[in-house]
């Protein structure tokens, strides 16, 4: 039964997208999907603590392989201790990694190249190793913007007004609209299951949120904003605990934030109201700032990172695309916990082979001095995650939120507020 | 002959007083310039710093030197000699690796707000907690209301004497405290390894996590990114908050007079504490008085019946952008009710507000 509602609303927005003249393959999702191993990197510290031991496991298996190789040599007895995880830089999906990570430093090289639309592509198509389909994402983009533009005309609105262009933004993002062959495309939907991509981390993607119709609070904004790029409207991403959102510029100042996962328009107030978000997160423009170009080519970066560590785990490659990131978006807060987790992970890695326990920690580590050095970076960063403002929020907290979201709806000032606005871009 | 040697003694008596009283008054605008010194030399490094010694100097110089060194730093070791009796009789369930240093900050926010049962001879004497004092928490009837002495004295303090109190404890324990902001308002952050930063307030004696700041409205957002507020100040800046102090206490003293003086103090606050809101906004209103005064020289009834003159355009001028610059920064006006109001969601909202992992705190 459950299975074919599912169904019924896929066919539907399906149905719907080729309405917008548009067939989208699944075969790159299907494809890819069954032969991921399903390594990720989770909020919650118990399923943490098991993929750090997978990681370790498997770092141990390929050691122990190298030392089978029959034509090795004899190892004296002390084995050698390695500080930091190996990967293969000539398999298949890591080439794929590197090659769009090529592609976002040339976009930092030359900014003129970059496109939120091509970034957020760019980070899709390494998860299915080169397989989708460019042409098509570009096609279904373009035939919305052109869409959206029409509309605003046909709206009575100012076609130069930027609270104009948001505004249709969001009315396609939240209503039901009758499209010109007389259909109606529905609003998006937020996705409840697996919300984080634990289980299949393309729930994050913007190409699954074009063919389900229902997305979730990463790719939603992205999209927002993909299509405000293509329409020529000012919007920028925010960042919260464990939430994006949008915000534009307000024409009297000041800006105000969308919130795409229950469509509608919150207060700052609201979003402070989760308790998560400390004086030193906004002071040091961690949280609710709206992104410069380079900070959304950091964050572009970081979630390439992501998505490569729940195939792969962490590794050196990761600590080079933390680098950049790091390097055009200082207080990148998505980069400063991936950082954080990697040298948790490698700090414990080295543990296990040197064998440190709570008791002898003290002589191991004089016996270690790297091991030692390792240590220090790692509570180096945790201090710096901190300074920085950051406070973990749990997963329930964050889904109480959310759900806060919905009594905001209901208020009266949220239709005011719309009236105003459909009045001033005119 | 009688009616006229009454008058006589009257004229004498009145005319003594007046004597009296100008003489107090030069005597007194020394004790405020001896003050400052005292401060500066602090801010310049050239004294060594102590917030509990520049509260005292700033107290002491509104009170015209009736204040007791010797009986305060009394008062204040047998606050401490408690902080410690508190800190040795009780273990934490706190477990961080900075545990020394959680004690001692509990230790002190006991002594402040919590009763204490203590051993005398056979029975046993509860000491109260210090209580907040809704009467004038402004000190607009009576700027001594502001104070730590007053507050030793009555047991009743407010929102200004007993985080300056807690902070003076915690230098002397040799822990690390810092003041902070909100509108109208002074509290306590600390950090530790664990948690991270936290706040302690001591008017209602809770632990408020930054929404509770934040989120209710009360202040502008970007009051918060700018650092207007809720920032953890260093202790230079705890002593460039005393300096406005002593300011206002001049001016509630003396009146603003010729504005050297507060100016004196102003700038040099702002060069340790380029954002302090009460500087900035002292300041502003420093240049309005000075601006009415050429208006009125000049019998002028509107701001540009003197624009005419140079230096009066000037002024205007400079006034005006620094308004605007402390608006942009986020500061808004609080009134007293909503500030109250403010204050009272606090324990209202305790579910909401409350450091939920500060729960264990005992």
């Amino acid at each position: 039964m459950v299975i074919n509602s599912r169904f019924l609303i896929n066919r539907i927005a399906f149905s719907l997208l080729l309405v917008v003249n548009y067939s989208f393959t699944l075969s790159s999702f299907a494809q890819n999907s069954t032969i991921l191993s399903k390594q990720s990197i989770h909020q919650n510290q118990a399923q943490q603590q098991i993929l750090q031991r997978q990681q370790i496991q498997r770092q141990q298996h390929q050691a122990l392989k190298e030392e089978l190789k029959p034509n090795k040599e004899y190892n004296p007895p002390t084995p050698r201790v390695k500080y930091d995880f190996s990967y293969n830089p000539n398999e298949v999906g890591v080439k794929a990694y590197r090659k769009a990570f090529d592609r976002m430093l040339q976009m930092d090289s030359d900014p003129s190249l970059f496109t939120l639309k091509d970034a957020v592509f760019l980070n899709e198509d390494a998860f299915f190793n080169n397989t989708a389909d460019y042409p098509q994402f570009n096609n279904i983009i373009d035939q919305i913007g052109e869409f959206l533009l029409e509309e605003i005309e046909k709206s009575g609105y100012d076609t130069s007004n930027n609270l104009a262009k948001n505004l249709m933004l969001y009315r396609f993002f939240t209503d039901t609209i009758q499209l010109p062959n007389g259909k109606y495309h529905l609003p998006f939907k937020y996705d409840f299951e697996d919300y984080m991509g634990d289980e299949d981390y393309s729930k994050h993607f913007v190409t699954k949120l074009l063919f389900e119709n229902s997305g979730q609070c990463h790719s939603l904004p992205l999209l927002y904003l993909i299509l405000a790029e293509r329409i020529g409207a000012e919007a920028y991403l925010a960042i919260s605990p464990n939430h994006t959102y949008v915000k534009f510029p307000l024409p009297n100042g000041g800006y105000q934030n969308i919130e795409l996962t229950s469509n509608v328009m919150t207060s700052n107030a609201h979003i402070l109201q989760s308790g998560y978000i400390k004086a030193e997160a906004l002071q040091n423009k961690v949280y609710m700032n709206p992104l410069s170009q380079k900070e959304l080519l950091s964050f572009t970066i970081t979630d390439l990172i992501n998505s490569y560590v729940w195939k792969y785990g962490f590794d050196p490659f990761v600590q080079e695309m933390l680098d950049k990131a790091l390097e055009l978006f200082p207080n990148n807060i998505v980069a400063h916990k991936l950082l954080s987790n990697y040298y948790t992970n490698r700090f414990l890695y080295v543990s296990d082979q040197i064998g440190l326990t709570a008791n002898n920690y003290q002589s191991k580590l004089k016996q270690y001095p790297k091991a030692k050095e390792l240590l220090k970076q790692r509570d180096a960063i945790y201090d710096q995650i901190d300074f920085l403002g950051y406070s973990p929020m749990p997963k329930e907290a964050y889904e109480s939120w959310l759900q806060s979201m919905e009594e905001e709806k209901q208020k009266k000032d949220q239709k005011e507020l719309l009236i105003k606005f459909d009045q001033s871009a005119r | 002959m009688k009616y006229i040697i009454t008058i006589s003694i009257v004229l004498l008596s009145l005319y003594s007083k007046g004597q009296e009283g100008s003489s107090q008054e030069i005597y007194g605008v020394f004790l405020y310039e001896k003050a400052y010194e005292q401060l500066e030399c602090m801010l310049k490094d050239s004294c060594e710093l102590s917030f509990k010694e520049a509260v005292f100097v700033v107290e002491n110089a509104y009170l015209n030197e009736r204040l007791d060194k010797e009986y305060f730093e009394l008062q204040i070791q047998s606050l401490i000699s408690l902080a410690e009796g508190v800190k040795n009789s009780r273990t934490l369930l706190y477990q961080g690796e900075d545990r020394s240093e959680i004690e001692k900050y509990a230790s002190i926010f006991s002594v402040i707000c919590d009763t204490l049962p203590i051993q005398s001879g056979d029975s046993i004497v509860y000491r109260n907690p210090y209580s907040y004092d809704f009467n004038d928490v402004w000190g607009n009837q009576n700027w001594g209301n502001m104070f730590v002495s007053k507050l030793l004295e009555t047991g009743k303090g407010n929102c200004h004497s007993l985080p300056y109190l807690y902070k003076i404890l915690a230098e002397e324990l040799d822990a690390k405290a810092h003041l902070a902001i909100a509108p109208n308002h002074f509290y306590i952050k600390h950090h530790s390894k664990t948690l991270g930063w936290f706040n302690t307030e001591l008017t209602s004696a809770e632990f408020p996590i930054d929404a509770w700041l934040m989120a209710s409205g009360y202040i502008h957002l970007d009051a918060v990114v700018n650092r207007l507020y809720m920032e953890a100040l260093t202790d230079k800046q705890a002593i460039a908050i005393c300096l406005i102090d002593l300011a206002k206490g001049y001016e509630r003293r003396y009146g603003v007079g010729d504005g050297l003086f507060l100016l004196r103090c102003v700038n040099t606050a702002l060069e340790h504490y380029p954002n302090y809101i009460n500087a900035l906004l002292l300041k502003s209103e420093m240049m309005r008085k000075q601006f009415f005064a050429m208006m009125n020289e000049n019998h002028a009834k509107h701001p540009s019946e003197v624009f005419q003159i140079p230096e009066a355009k000037l002024k205007f001028d400079e006034m005006e952008v620094l308004i605007g610059q402390i608006h942009t920064l986020g500061y808004r006006k609080m009134p007293q009710e909503m500030y109250l109001e403010w204050l009272a969601s606090l324990k209202e909202e305790r579910e909401k507000y409350a450091n939920k992992k500060l729960s264990n705190f005992k």
